[in-house]
């Protein structure tokens, strides 16, 4: 027993030797510590702004399921490679990232779709219409310096997925719900602007590109349209795609031999002789194979060059409907490419309107590019108004992401996300104030039993109420004075 | 109000190319003796150097243990924490300039442009692999990769001589500074046709916070900014004088600005020759930028001057200095308002 007491003892002196500690802690740290600060272009967001926020959720959720849309919600969390797959560098360059204390390398979700198309992979099997609304907070990461460099990093997406859809009536209704939702917020100049990744990918391979070559070019439609085509020009010549010389095509034929025997020779006398003793874990075979694919990929500069300046010309296309599907139509027959490329286009556009959005609510942008690299066939961009300054969401067709994501079988998609703090600040000022709370004080009340009885009182009637804590002493404030 | 804390490079090509900076701008720094960390600036009172570790400079600057400092500007974009209060005070010193780029083993005669590396990285991953990348300025490196769809990597951390490493076989590629490739050349790695990370040379950071709220600090921060800006720009002009024979300083004037490209920085300065014989030779002096130095001599001569001679200048100042205009600009969001 005596060993228990003193063990008692030893532990009583511990605990209050630690509570003297955490003491002088306390009082040291106000001095010794700035005090944290919140991340760089993140918020804290009070009661007016959320209020606000919660009011155009349920405003939104409301309109997407009268449409037979149903809520899902996916982790905050994934495997970084959720995010890596198909999404392009201009988003995965953008993550937060980390190694999670499993192990594992995680990032913040910067968007919704590839989750969602994940957990409908995951989750059914039939070959139904599927039709999901979410919204959430997402992360993207930008550098001071960057373009979005003083956007903020934590943002808001309320977005809806329709799975399983191929026609391009689905289409309509997806840009069409876009719309409707402001509208029901209130902003009923809303405007949308739409591209079509398909036209553009199929345009160029009525060219004959490498993968590469078409992948470079779609890569850089931005960039053409912003009229930097020398720039373009510049990265293709340095990248082979352009080349200097003069073409022709006997010479390059010859070239072409002359590197294969050169290959050849290579294979049969040994990778060291020729080029260095270090090909690393890749075997001199892997290498000579895979360049002799790139090889028989090689396009023909003029086609390269025919290619780009067809780019170039779509890429400024843009503007209402009829006249941009004109003007598009007039740039692929020209360089050679059946027009016919853009019907789905027009018949996505018709389909927009056949649901009440009116023709001059719709533009197109050929050039329009995203960063997104998953999009296969439309996508567009919401504005506020014709000015086009900012845009508060948008969306698109991506009928390959469940095989990118390693599911075995393409399931047509398309959908669309708003930026909900941009929407909301397009509202503007909304009453959306909380009731008045009724204070109570124990004084005027003559105890605590009798504030907190009248407090009780009236919230059973719906009321606001809260007890008035300051009038009371704190005895803390005794002990010091 | 305390002294300015002037952190400079203690080693390498950086700390050489600061002192000779600084010699330049009149700005001699005195050490005790070599191992010494701590030095000042006789010709500018209030400032304390501190000799650092290159990659300790932006740390101690974001901490504020230091106040401005000279950098490279990819170790700078590195390892500055975005919390803390650094800001860009001069975005080229015109010495260290370097390149951060991905090299490859010469053999992988297949790869030269950063797609086909995302190609390769795609390989590795489909026997069940990550390409293995050894290279120093991890974050910067890493941004870059995902920026190019290089995604499935795993990089590889190595102390000095980075470009043994594929040779070594601890790492497959490797991202390294590099100032000519000649070192990546004899060591069988080459350089991806667009695969520079970043192209960099020494810059001055400061915290923000301390010079926005320390007018003392922000002084001598000026100075030092200003003789450097007017030394850089010096280095771009000469000055030439010649005696030219003319009825008067106005109609000098004129012939000399007949070619308003030499004519000077701000005009020519002219001033009577008191020979004692002759009144009509004038003295004309023009600041012209060094590429204009023979055609202002040939404009000299065609105008029948003589004694034409050509001179170094030491600072050439505009009406503003453009760096410490941009630091006041970049301080605004670090000033405390009332106390």
């Amino acid at each position: 027993m005596g060993q228990v007491r003193q063990t008692r003892l030893e532990l009583a002196a511990l605990t209050r030797n630690s509570a003297e500690k955490s003491l002088i802690i306390n009082s040291t740290m106000t001095s010794q510590f700035e005090p944290v600060r919140r991340l760089p272009n993140m918020q804290d967001i009070g009661p007016t702004a959320l209020a606000e926020r919660d009011a155009a959720i349920t405003t939104l959720r409301g309109v997407f399921g009268l449409r037979g849309y149903d809520r899902s919600e996916t982790p905050i969390l994934e495997q970084t490679e959720l995010y890596i797959r198909k999404s392009g560098g201009a988003l995965s360059s953008r993550l937060y990232g980390f190694l999670e204390p499993g192990g594992l390398d995680v990032s913040l979700r910067p968007e919704f779709t590839s989750a969602i198309l994940r957990q409908i992979a995951n989750t059914t099997a039939s070959d139904g219409q599927i039709r999901l609304m979410y919204d959430g907070p997402v992360f993207r990461y930008a550098r001071p310096e960057d373009e979005d460099g003083d956007k903020t990093r934590q943002f808001t997406q309320l977005g809806a997925e329709m799975i399983g859809a191929h026609a391009p009536s689905a289409d309509g209704e997806v840009i069409a719900m876009a719309l409707e939702g402001l509208e029901a917020l209130g902003i009923t100049g809303g405007r949308v602007v739409v591209g079509h990744v398909g036209v553009v990918v199929d345009a160029l391979s009525e060219f004959n590109l490498s993968e590469r070559a078409k992948l470079f070019l779609i890569n850089n439609i931005g960039e053409l349209k912003n009229g930097e085509v020398e720039e373009v020009s510049n990265k293709a010549t340095a990248l082979g795609f352009i080349t200097e010389a003069v073409v022709d095509d006997a010479q390059a034929a010859a070239d072409r031999e002359r590197i294969a025997s050169t290959i050849e020779q290579v294979l049969a006398e040994g990778m060291g002789v020729q080029f260095g003793k270090n090909t690393g874990v890749r075997t001199p075979a892997e290498i000579v194979a895979r360049l002799s694919r790139k090889m028989s990929q090689v396009e023909n500069p003029v086609d390269f060059k025919r290619a780009l300046d067809m780019l170039v010309n779509l890429s400024q296309v843009s503007g209402p409907a009829v006249s941009a599907l004109q003007q598009g139509e007039a740039v692929l027959s020209s360089a050679g490419v059946s027009a016919d490329l853009i019907s789905n286009l027009g018949e996505v556009l018709e389909s927009a309107e056949i649901e009440g959005v009116s023709s001059d609510r719709l533009n197109i942008d050929f050039g329009m590019a995203r960063g997104i690299a998953y999009y296969t066939g439309m996508l567009f961009d919401i504005y506020l108004d014709d000015a086009h300054s900012e845009t508060l969401g948008g969306g698109g067709r991506y009928d390959g992401l469940t095989r990118a994501l390693g599911y075995d079988r393409d399931v047509p998609s398309l959908g669309f996300a708003y930026n909900l703090e941009a929407v909301i600040a397009a509202i503007g000022s909304t009453d959306n104030a909380s009731d008045e709370i009724t204070m109570i004080s124990p004084e005027a009340e003559g105890s605590i039993a009798e504030a907190v009885a009248k407090a009780k009182d009236l919230r059973a009637n719906g009321q606001r109420s809260a007890i008035e804590f300051q009038s009371l002493n704190d005895p803390s404030e005794d002990q010091v004075t | 109000m305390s002294n300015l804390r002037f952190a400079l490079p203690s080693s390498g090509a950086l700390f050489d190319g600061t002192l000779k900076l600084l010699d330049e701008c009149d700005l001699s720094v005195r050490r005790a003796n070599s191992r010494r960390y701590t030095a000042d600036i006789p010709s500018l009172q209030g400032v304390d150097v501190l000799f650092q570790r290159q990659s300790d400079i932006t740390i101690e600057i974001d901490g504020g243990s230091a106040d401005i400092g000279v950098v490279g500007l990819d170790r700078y974009y590195e390892s500055r924490l975005e919390l803390g209060d650094t800001v860009l005070l001069h975005d080229g010193l015109g010495f260290g300039a370097s390149k951060l780029v991905i090299a490859v083993p010469d053999a992988w005669l297949d790869v030269t442009s950063m797609a086909d590396l995302a190609d390769i990285a795609l390989e590795f991953r489909a026997k069940g692999r990550d390409l293995r990348i050894a290279c120093k300025y991890e974050r910067l490196v890493k941004r870059f990769l995902n920026e190019n769809d290089v995604n499935y990597v795993s990089m590889v951390h190595v102390s000095g001589g980075l470009e043994a490493a594929p040779v070594m076989g601890y790492a497959d590629i490797i991202a390294d500074i590099t100032a000519t490739g000649t070192t990546l050349r004899e060591n069988g790695l080459r350089i991806l046709v667009d695969g520079i990370v970043i192209e960099s040379q020494s810059v001055i950071v400061g915290n923000g916070h301390a010079l926005a709220n320390d007018p003392e600090k922000l002084a001598h921060a000026r100075q030092i900014l200003e003789k450097i800006e007017a030394s850089q720009r010096a280095q771009k002009y000469q000055r030439v004088t010649g005696d030219i024979q003319g009825e008067s300083e106005d109609e000098v004037a004129r012939q000399v600005m007949r070619r308003p490209e030499l004519g000077g920085l701000d005009g020519p300065t002219i001033s009577a020759v008191h020979t004692g014989k002759q009144n009509n030779w004038f003295t004309v002096q023009v600041l012209v930028r060094k590429s204009d130095l023979p055609d202002a001599v040939s404009h000299f001569r065609d105008l029948g001057g003589i004694g034409i001679a050509a001179n170094d200048v030491q600072y050439v100042y505009r009406e503003r200095c453009e760096s410490y205009d941009r630091l006041v600009e970049n301080l605004k969001p670090f000033k405390e308002s009332g106390e």
